[in-house]
């Protein structure tokens, strides 16, 4: 469940972002479309808790992220947020395997017993999870971003623009992914982007 | 999955930067250890040698020379001087006890030493088997000579004419038998072979009438004087008295070796000053690794502060790099260290008959354990500069 209410940030005095309101109830989607500046990514990371609003309030399953301690807001974001990248980040000295072990390591989530092995099925990566992120194809490393998003069984899932490299198959694949693996969570899954392609998939959209 | 696993992966995945680092910090760590424990050792032992001994008078010549020969015994003597006037010096008000020595013979390498029974005293040891010499041509042996030739109570030897270990003119005339073996001191005194004055100049009396022309010696020339003096009056008058009126040499031992040993620490200090250089040479290249690892792998830091990671994990992820670098090097250093040092000791015993022990040399790796401890902690304090300073948003942001 996912909530915002008269969500504001400005960066300097000069500019601000005054967001749309957000409801969402258990597990829906919602797509959020916007062209390049319009603070799409800063409304991503003020969901993801790594912003803080300027005004209004955040609340992710009853929780009002903006009101809690930055202590617990690091220990709500990496138990219940998953962000998946444009150009995915991992730690490069780590195997698929081990990245994936470390993702729920600094979350404080212990390893559920074939948790990994059973993501990197899903998601066609098992034949590569002992090689570095360095040597995954293009495909292969949306995918390890897809998995590390969505390992530790978020209540939300954010996307940040994460079909925009991607040619129109593979574009359809990725989002299929996602939405799958956010309805095994249970999680609500936001995709932030300006690939008009990707709007067809979703009933909920937000233009900003 | 921990912290030192990733860090353990971070080391392995750049070989060659984390090759040089451990090199460097290897190299000073074992110099270090090495330097101070020589260093440390060497001083314990020239001074332990001392065993008391104020003064030494002698024939003239160079006074660390005299030192050397009569109190280390790792020299050749100055000369012999006549007994019958050495006995006149040891009458003086201010000494407490003389002991005349005579060298000159040896068996297969050690020394032997003709003496009185205050020598052994002298040396703060006592019998262990056996009795001390009383008649002529008795011997009392140290314990690292019984050690290692096998030598009992009851054997006997001939003696050789000389001070090295090959000596062939020998004096196969008078056995030596063995009558006592002392006790270990860890001191020279354990690769001495003792017996009494007489045994020494009727050994020489016999050659000399054989071989007059090789062995010219007075029947009662001793080589030294060990004194022992009652106050330190006698330091004050006696030396200089000693060289200006008489024709015999008067040497004080601890000033010789102070001298020898602040000569010798000139060598010990400047190699101890190029370790602690490379030391901070390491420091510093440690510094730089570990900045370089926060600047470069920024985004994969702000990755894992998005993981729910709080900025204390990350600072741990810096230091324990550094700690598992470090570690690693002093563990290398160290061993290389007591490697050398156990070589350099069973170099000494087999060349010197001296068996040498560790000092302190626990004391010595914790004390540096301890020091690079806090190279680590500055090295990782001034890195992690960057982690306070980082913003998630706009590192992630550039790479999404």
């Amino acid at each position: 469940m996912l909530k915002t209410v008269d969500v504001t940030f400005s960066y300097t005095k000069e500019s601000s972002f005054h967001f749309p309101n957000i409801k969402l109830s258990s597990s829906q989607s919602l797509l959020i479309l916007g062209k390049s500046g319009i603070g799409k990514t800063t409304l991503l990371h003020l969901l993801a808790g790594i912003l803080s609003p300027d005004n209004g309030t955040i609340f992710i399953n009853d929780t009002n992220i903006t009101s809690i301690s930055s202590k617990k807001l690091d220990l709500f974001r990496g138990k219940q947020i998953g962000i998946v990248f444009q150009n995915t980040i991992a730690i490069s000295s780590l195997t698929v395997y081990e990245n994936l072990q470390a993702r729920l390591y600094f979350s404080g989530i212990s390893e559920q017993k074939g948790a990994i092995t059973t993501i990197l099925e899903q998601l066609d990566l098992d034949s590569v999870k002992n090689q570095k992120p360095n040597t995954l194809s293009t495909g292969q490393l949306q995918r390890l971003g897809i998995a590390l998003g969505v390992i530790h069984k978020p209540a939300i899932i954010l996307a940040d623009e994460p079909t925009s490299s991607l040619d129109d198959e593979n574009c359809e694949l990725v989002i299929q992914l996602l939405k799958n693996q956010a309805e095994k969570s249970n999680a609500n899954l936001i995709i932030i982007t300006h690939d008009h392609r990707i709007k067809n998939s979703f009933t909920n959209t937000i233009v900003l | 999955m921990n912290i030192l696993r990733i860090s353990y992966k971070n080391i392995i995945a750049k070989p060659l930067p984390t090759f040089l680092t451990v090199l460097r910090l290897t190299l000073s760590i074992g110099l270090l250890l090495g330097v101070k424990q020589l260093d440390k050792v060497f001083e314990s032992q020239l001074h332990q040698s001392l065993n008391g001994v104020d003064m030494v008078v002698g024939a003239k010549g160079s006074p660390l020379q005299l030192v050397l020969s009569t109190v280390l015994h790792i020299d050749n003597p100055t000369g012999n001087i006549p007994y019958n006037e050495a006995k006149k010096i040891a009458e003086n008000k201010y000494i407490q006890e003389a002991i005349p020595i005579s060298i000159g013979d040896s068996y297969k390498g050690y020394k032997i030493i003709g003496t009185s029974v205050g020598f052994v005293d002298l040396h703060k040891t006592s019998i262990e088997k056996g009795v001390m010499f009383t008649n002529n041509y008795e011997v009392v042996i140290g314990n690292a000579v019984s050690e290692n030739l096998n030598l009992n109570i009851g054997d006997t030897f001939y003696s050789s004419h000389g001070l090295i270990e090959n000596a062939v003119e020998s004096h196969d005339e008078h056995p030596l038998k063995v009558v006592g073996i002392l006790k270990p001191t860890q001191n020279v005194i354990d690769r001495l072979i003792l017996t009494n004055l007489e045994s020494i100049w009727h050994l020489h009396e016999h050659e000399d009438e054989n071989n007059s022309q090789d062995h010219n010696h007075d029947d009662e020339d001793i080589t030294a004087l060990l004194i022992k003096f009652k106050n330190k009056r006698g330091l004050l008058f006696l030396p200089r008295n000693i060289n200006e009126n008489t024709n015999f040499q008067a040497a004080l031992p601890k000033y010789q070796l102070d001298k020898l040993f602040k000569f010798t620490a000139i060598g010990t200090k400047a190699i101890t000053w190029i370790a602690l250089s490379i030391l901070f040479v390491s420091g510093i290249s440690m510094f730089v690794s570990l900045y370089r690892m926060v600047k470069e792998k920024a985004k994969e830091l702000a990755l894992i502060r998005t993981y729910g990671a709080r900025r204390n994990k990350l600072i741990l992820l810096v230091f324990s790099e550094g700690l598992l670098v470090g570690l690693f090097s002093f563990l290398l250093g160290a061993l290389l260290a007591t490697f050398i040092l156990q070589t350099i000791f069973s170099l000494i015993k087999d060349t010197y008959k001296q068996q040498i022990y560790f000092l302190e040399y626990y004391n010595d790796i914790l004390e540096l354990f301890l020091f690079i401890f806090g190279i680590i902690i500055i090295a990782t304090l001034l890195a992690i500069r960057p982690i306070f300073k980082m913003d998630i948003s706009k590192i992630i942001s550039h790479e999404s």
